[in-house]
């Protein structure tokens, strides 16, 4: 028992599917506070449409808010939002570091801790995205996501180190990710929507999701049913196909695909990318890198080849000129 | 060899992905009230993302809401919508109108909302908040005919206290 524990966390492997987590967690958290920018004072301000006053008395006292900031608004005299932006910049900032992999783990602290203020105060705007940058972030913190490609090992030229502590890690997060899709995908299943396909032609009648005209759906109710069974097959059945290593690439796949789907039909690309970085770090990465030694180097290694038989002709031209 | 650092972080490890599954299962819904143990689980879970129901449109999908409002400065009035082209941050505005849909939340962020307005045109008067629900009908209902329909169900109005004076 012992033993297959042992091999199961802590056989050795390399980081680097934790320092994809880590770039392209941070990247996103950036590209999120760039595109939230011009609504920071809307959705976090002291008078913003859900204002400090409400979120302070709903959410529990022991929850880090922007709130909290109202002493220091007393002593400096200077208004709330600009303490607000002042956070918000820190909050980037942080991204900043943590993309790099500079002070790792600090950076990694100060974002999840200002994220989550954010959040907080902010719950009811809140949707998937921030959960799970909040659950990436607090991640960063605990787990080695900065031993490869960070700014902190450019000076070491070693190769990436196989360790415990990365199987670990990267266990947590395929566990972690198993536990999502089987409860959603139980959730989905409680409600007759998903099974009738309503739940895909309603959601897609949302002018909020909607991003093509879909009616013409209504036509094909077969096909609505389809998607939603589909759904419901791939969230519930994620942890058996995922986890057994033949079927995994089109599992990975597959789940990757649906929230493509989401982000092109739903407008939720935030919270596509973000679920396709957790993938992909969890489970994605061999394929990744596969196709980047399959598809990428052999064009660059063509690309070269081409290039040298342009400077060897000319060099031939030149000699006889 | 197995150390005592590897048994504690996997213990560790192991709690951890224990909260996220007792979360991932309505914890809090077993027991009504809040005994002493879950108090510590769900700061746990709040403060590590371990604390996460996962019922993304589920079980079923929720009416979509709008708010319009209307402004009156005592000579003219405005209709106008609070959502721009940035469609992250009309995201989020949906999403706190869709707490339109709780019944004890209704009045309260009505309020929030109207006093937001009155904060962003202090010119104003008085303003109406209308909230309205998009009904989808069902495909079949669709062939025959049926077409959605935005259907207000909240009117409030607000004034502005400063021209009350």
């Amino acid at each position: 028992m012992l033993a297959s524990l042992k091999r199961f966390f802590l056989t050795p492997s390399t980081g680097e599917p934790l320092a994809f987590f880590r770039i392209g967690a941070a990247l996103l958290g950036l590209v999120q506070g760039g595109w939230l920018a011009g609504s920071i004072t809307l959705l976090y301000g002291s008078n913003g449409l859900v204002p400090w006053s409400i979120s302070s008395g709903i959410v529990d006292a022991y929850m880090p808010q922007l709130s909290w900031l109202q002493p220091l608004v007393k002593v400096t005299g200077m208004p709330a939002d600009a303490w607000v932006y002042i956070l918000m910049g820190i909050y980037l900032c942080s991204l900043g570091v943590l993309l790099l992999g500079k002070f790792t783990r600090y950076a990694a602290f100060v974002a999840w801790a200002l994220q989550f203020t954010f959040i907080n105060t902010g719950f009811m705007g809140a949707y998937g995205v921030e959960t799970f940058m909040h659950i990436a972030l607090f991640y960063c913190i605990i787990m080695p996501v900065g031993e490869v490609f960070s700014w902190d090992t450019f000076s070491r030229p070693t190769a990436p180190v196989a360790t415990e502590w990365n199987t670990l890690s990267i266990r947590v997060l395929q566990l972690h990710l198993c536990l999502v899709y089987i409860a959603s995908g139980a959730e989905k299943a409680m409600g007759i929507q998903w099974w009738n396909g309503e739940a895909i032609w309603q959601t897609l009648m949302q002018g909020q999701f909607a991003r093509f005209d879909m009616r013409w759906m209504a036509n094909y109710p077969l096909l609505a049913k389809v998607i939603g069974w589909g759904t419901l097959l791939l969230e519930t059945g994620y942890p058996f196909f995922i986890w057994w290593r033949r079927t995994r690439p089109y599992g990975y796949l597959a789940i990757v695909l649906m929230h493509m789907g989401i982000a092109v039909f739903m407008g939720l690309q935030l919270f596509s990318s973000i679920m396709i970085i957790f993938n992909t770090a969890a489970f994605g990465w061999p394929y990744l890198q596969h196709a980047y030694r399959s598809i990428v180097l052999p064009l660059r290694e063509k690309k070269r080849l081409q290039r040298a038989g342009q400077l060897a002709t000319q060099a031939f031209w030149n000699h006889f000129e | 060899m197995i150390t005592v650092k590897h048994i504690c972080w996997t213990s560790i490890a192991i709690f951890h992905l224990a909260i996220a599954a007792l979360h991932a299962a309505h914890l809090e819904e077993w027991t009504t009230g809040k005994s002493w143990l879950l108090k510590p689980i769900t700061a746990y879970g709040d403060y590590t993302g371990s604390g996460n129901i996962f019922s993304f449109f589920a079980p079923h999908i929720g009416n979509e809401m709008a708010v319009v409002y209307t402004l009156a400065d005592g000579t003219h009035q405005q209709v106008t919508r609070l959502e721009s082209g940035n469609t992250e941050c009309n995201r989020r505005i949906q999403t706190i109108y869709n707490f339109f849909s709780i019944d004890e939340a209704q009045s309260l962020l009505a309020k929030s909302c109207a006093a937001y307005m009155l904060r962003q045109n202090p010119e104003t008067r008085m303003v109406r908040v209308t909230v309205i629900g998009k009904q989808v009908p069902d495909m079949a209902s669709f062939r025959a005919g049926g077409t959605p329909k935005w259907e207000p169900f909240l009117v409030k109005d607000f004034k502005n206290l400063s021209y009350a004076r």
